[in-house]
């Protein structure tokens, strides 16, 4: 019984390199599933297409490409192959659709890294540079000013984030106030991860809490999940000025998102995976905001924890986030 | 009797176009109701375009309040469908007589009610082109882990137990053969069984979020079940006495008045809990009770909720206690306006007055009201006239059969 | 009855899976940095953008090797000769259109002007002095603030305050006192915030 129990589990397969049977089980039955469908619009297409006057190379091309990208798996199990395959296919899509070169990384967590992140209390003045950079950075909507981050003006003697204000159109730093930043804190017990009910979000080996925006279908039940209201979700068609595009993109980063589908901070994948620290800890103008390796015992992110006193939101929901706060 | 599978494929194509025939026939009033109704759906049809088009934009959500009205109406109607129990219930396992005129009644209600959820579930899906993303070894379904996958699990496998029953049965009877409780007994009592899980694994996807402190306390399950065998035995109420008068269908008084017993005593515990909750958000208030503030008191001058749920509350308990007198319940003219009444609060305090303070404030205290745009409230209209004209068709399928004027006439050489 | 066994038996299948899903779950975080930090050398191909790429020099009154940014390159009013004699007291050689040393706004450690010898040497050497009258070379400022801001010199040495330069995965490079702080007037100035945040997404 806990045999027949544990196979109806589905772990997802930690290694993508190596191929495992039961997923390619399930790309066969998928693929059998996009053949038979591909057979039967075949034959309408065919028939359309001997009446019509002719399609273009590139729109053929881009339904060709969409049609493959409709019916891939999730990223989450996709082998290495499957994975190169979709973001070549991204960028050609990309390429044709709007006449420009991206470049969309698969890049796999790095080995022996666990990210963290602290926050100086006493450092943020407010300013909102990290916000500017992270905008620009990730590719977000601009036409509903999307904003992964959020500062709160807290005023002095309250300390409670929920009494704050981020409505902030005035001065700062204002005296008597101090400032909170917040977004995803990336938990190692993400709860988002736990309620997504097509396994769209999950937590990357080096931390990461990221999400496939091709396979989300836009439940939801994630953002009603999230205790630090992290997720973000994308009520219309985002859109980005081409010449605000960031072209050094990773698959599950910044690449441009969808209509109804999620989106959150990653701690700038397509940085940190090749070794440059996220973009609001970078834009910092006050140096609030330190980024690091957990593992590695000499980081700033270590050194932090161990000298500092430290604490995080909602300590008590077990969430267990990696992203800490602390005072001077 | 051994019957061949041609035989079997002509019974059932015949029962198909008898129903059709028997749902597509009737007076002037029965065109002129299916009629308002498709032109409700039509039109739901068409603001769903909308959102199909411009995205969930054109609705009243954002990224504070991310469930509103379809997610609302989806948990009372989980409940509606869950009450279906509470007719068969006493049929089959009490074995009371006089309820097994109703259990076919309460069946479809169930069906309805269930195409209603799986519906506004799908209106509130950001890529309802991607919904294939659920099915189990072709997509990545999450289960155990998530209370969504389970819910998909026993909301399709309730719809299949109401449909299949009820269908079982009725062929027998459109044969003219007597159902054979062997193959259908069992199934109702996992129905029964079924029943409360569609509702707690439900209610368990609510409460089982530490990030709303609103929804994370045990007694959402036990509350939901409560406010659903008040509120949906009082809809089934309702659909009993419309056919006892329009359609000349026999309902004995005693099936009325025992399922308005059940409402009272389900509607009393509902209230008790509803006092537990209360006394718990209030006596001493801490963080955690801040959105039932909200809806209660209104918070920072936002208070948009507040008559609703004082409404509801108030009606509520006028309602239940109208109902514990006995010569009230009893008397179908005052039953079936009360009925409607406590259908219609509860709807708000399960629907509205439970999934929007969920959101409010926000996670980090922000503030954000949430008021429905005329998208969601046509889809939300067109979705509750699909509802009820599958209904409708099922009730006019049904009662024929029942009532013995529908019957299978073979062709005289397939006997 | 029929019905308890169905019940029992639904709700033991779903308690039993939970059981066996919460134990599959991650030990807690501080178990997990505790097991795994052995490794301290993460070897991979790191992005050109990730290293600093300006001028360093080594963190004096350190521990172990650190990488802070050069000053010099950034002075504008430096070496002392560009605008005065190499002789003792100034004289402007060029008609350089500089502010006077007496022009700047000083608030830092105390408003007025006779305690820029506190810091700058009085004579005609070119560098700053400790307290206590050793030369210290503009690159290593730093060892000047640290005499009274001892706290906040220990917090930058280990990356509790001030910045990095260089990302996470390259050597370390940290940003020098005053690469954020004029050392004359070192307090951050109110300004208007970069962004601007609406409460939530305006609707079409």
């Amino acid at each position: 019984m806990l045999q027949t129990l544990k196979k109806l589990f589905k772990k997802p397969a930690k290694e993508p390199s190596i191929p495992n049977n039961k997923f390619s089980l399930n790309v066969d039955r998928r693929r059998a599933l996009k053949s038979l469908i591909t057979g039967g619009v075949a034959g309408a297409a065919l028939a359309k297409t001997s009446c019509s006057t002719g399609i273009d190379a590139k729109t053929a091309e881009v339904a060709a490409l969409n049609w493959e990208e409709y019916f891939k798996g999730n990223y989450r199990v996709m082998s290495r192959e499957e994975r190169s395959e979709t973001v070549e296919r991204l960028e050609k899509l990309h390429q044709l659709k709007k006449g420009t070169n991206i470049s969309v990384s698969s890049a796999e967590p790095v080995k022996d890294v666990l990210y963290g992140y602290a926050f100086n209390v006493s450092k943020c003045k407010g300013y909102m540079d990290c916000v500017k950079a992270c905008v620009a950075e990730n590719n977000q909507d601009r036409k509903t000013d999307m904003q992964y981050i959020r500062i709160f003006e807290v005023k002095n003697g309250d300390n409670v984030l929920e009494h704050g204000n981020s409505q902030i159109a005035h001065d700062v730093p204002v005296p008597g106030y101090h400032y909170m930043g917040t977004q995803c804190f990336q938990c190692e017990n993400p709860p988002c991860v736990d309620v997504c009910p097509v396994g769209a979000t999950w937590k990357e080996d080096d931390g990461i809490v990221v999400i496939d925006y091709d396979w989300c279908i836009g439940c939801r039940y994630c953002e009603a999940a999230c205790p630090y209201w992290a997720r973000r979700f994308n009520w219309s068609e985002p859109e980005v000025p081409a010449a605000e595009l960031n072209e050094n993109q990773h698959y599950l980063g910044n690449r441009p998102r969808k209509q109804g589908v999620m989106e959150k901070c990653t701690y700038c994948i397509q940085r940190t995976r090749t070794g440059q620290n996220p973009a609001c800890v970078e834009a910092c103008p006050t140096g609030a905001r330190i980024f690091g390796n957990l593992l590695d015992p000499e980081s700033e992110i270590r050194q932090v924890l161990a000298e500092k006193k430290v604490f995080r939101l909602k300590e008590d929901l077990g969430t267990e986030p990696k992203f800490w706060y602390f005072m001077d | 009797m051994q019957r061949t599978l041609g035989i079997r494929m002509a019974l059932f194509f015949s029962f198909i176009k008898d129903g059709l025939k028997s749902a597509t026939a009737g007076t002037w009033r029965y065109h002129l109701w299916m009629g308002a109704l498709s032109i409700l759906m039509i039109a739901g049809m068409l603001a769903y375009s909308q959102q199909l088009r411009f995205g969930l934009s054109v609705t009243g959500m954002n990224d504070h309040v991310s469930w509103g009205l379809y997610i609302s109406n989806f948990t009372f109607l989980v409940g509606l469908a869950a009450a279906a129990v509470m007719v068969v219930l006493p049929a089959y396992v009490i074995k009371d007589l006089d309820f097994s005129q109703a259990v076919l009644i309460g069946e479809g209600v169930a069906v309805a009610a269930l195409c209603m959820c799986l519906a506004f579930v799908v209106a509130d899906m950001g890529g309802p082109t991607r919904l294939w993303h659920m099915l189990p070894f072709v997509g990545y379904f999450n289960w155990p882990s998530s209370m969504l996958t389970w819910d998909v699990i026993v909301l399709n496998g309730y719809l299949g137990l109401n449909l299949c029953i009820p269908l079982y049965i009725l062929l027998c009877k459109y044969k003219g053969t007597k159902p054979n409780k062997k193959y259908y007994l069992p199934f109702i009592f996992l129905s029964i069984g079924w029943a409360l899980a569609i509702h707690l694994v439900t209610a368990f996807l609510y409460a089982g979020l530490p990030a709303r402190p609103f929804w994370n306390n045990a007694l959402l399950g036990p509350r939901f079940l409560a406010s659903a065998f008040a509120g949906g035995p009082a809809f089934i109420i309702v659909v009993l006495v419309l056919i006892r008068s329009r359609l000349n269908y026999k309902i004995d008084d005693e099936t009325i008045n025992k399922l308005a017993l059940i409402i009272t005593v389900a509607a009393q515990v509902n209230l008790v809990m509803l006092g537990s909750e209360l006394f718990k958000e209030f006596y001493q208030q801490t963080h955690h009770s801040i959105s039932a503030q909200y809806l209660f008191f209104g918070l920072n001058g936002k208070t948009a909720l507040v008559p609703w749920i004082w409404g509801s509350i108030g009606t509520n308990v006028l309602c239940t206690i109208l109902l514990s007198i006995h010569p009230i319940r009893t008397n179908t003219k005052l039953l079936v306006p009360i009925a409607i009444v406590l259908f219609l609060a509860i709807w708000v305090d399960k629907g509205l007055g439970l999934i929007i303070p969920g959101f409010i404030p926000s996670p980090l205290g922000e503030l954000v009201e949430y008021t429905p745009t005329w998208v969601e409230s046509t889809v939300t209209a067109g979705i509750w006239a699909m509802g009820f004209f599958i209904l409708t068709v099922l009730i006019k399928v049904a009662l024929p059969i029942e009532k013995g004027y529908l019957r299978f006439r073979a062709a005289p050489s397939a006997k | 009855m029929a019905i308890k066994f169905y019940q029992i038996t639904l709700s033991s299948l779903f308690v039993g899976t939970s059981i066996l899903w919460a134990s599959g779950k991650d030990s807690t975080l501080t178990q997990k940095i505790r097991e795994h930090s052995n490794k301290v050398q993460v070897d991979f191909e790191t992005n050109d953008r990730a290293a600093f790429t300006g001028e360093t020099v080594d963190l004096q009154l350190g521990e172990r090797g650190v990488k802070v940014a050069a000053r010099i390159p950034h002075l504008e009013q430096y070496p002392c000769t560009n605008c005065h004699g190499a002789e003792n007291r100034p004289t402007l050689t060029t008609n350089q259109d500089r502010r006077s040393h007496w022009q700047i706004e000083k608030t830092h450690p105390t408003p007025g002007d006779a305690e820029c010898i506190l810091c700058h040497q009085s004579n005609d050497d070119m560098g700053l002095h400790s307290l206590a009258g050793e030369n210290i070379e503009f690159d290593h400022s730093y060892e000047i603030c640290a005499q009274c801001h001892s706290g906040q010199f220990k917090d930058w040495k280990i990356g509790a305050h001030g910045k990095r330069l260089s990302g996470w995965a390259v050597e370390r490079v940290i940003q020098n006192c005053t690469g954020c702080h004029n050392p004359h007037h070192p307090k951050f100035k109110q300004k208007q915030p970069a962004a601007h945040t609406i409460i939530t997404p305006i609707r079409k």
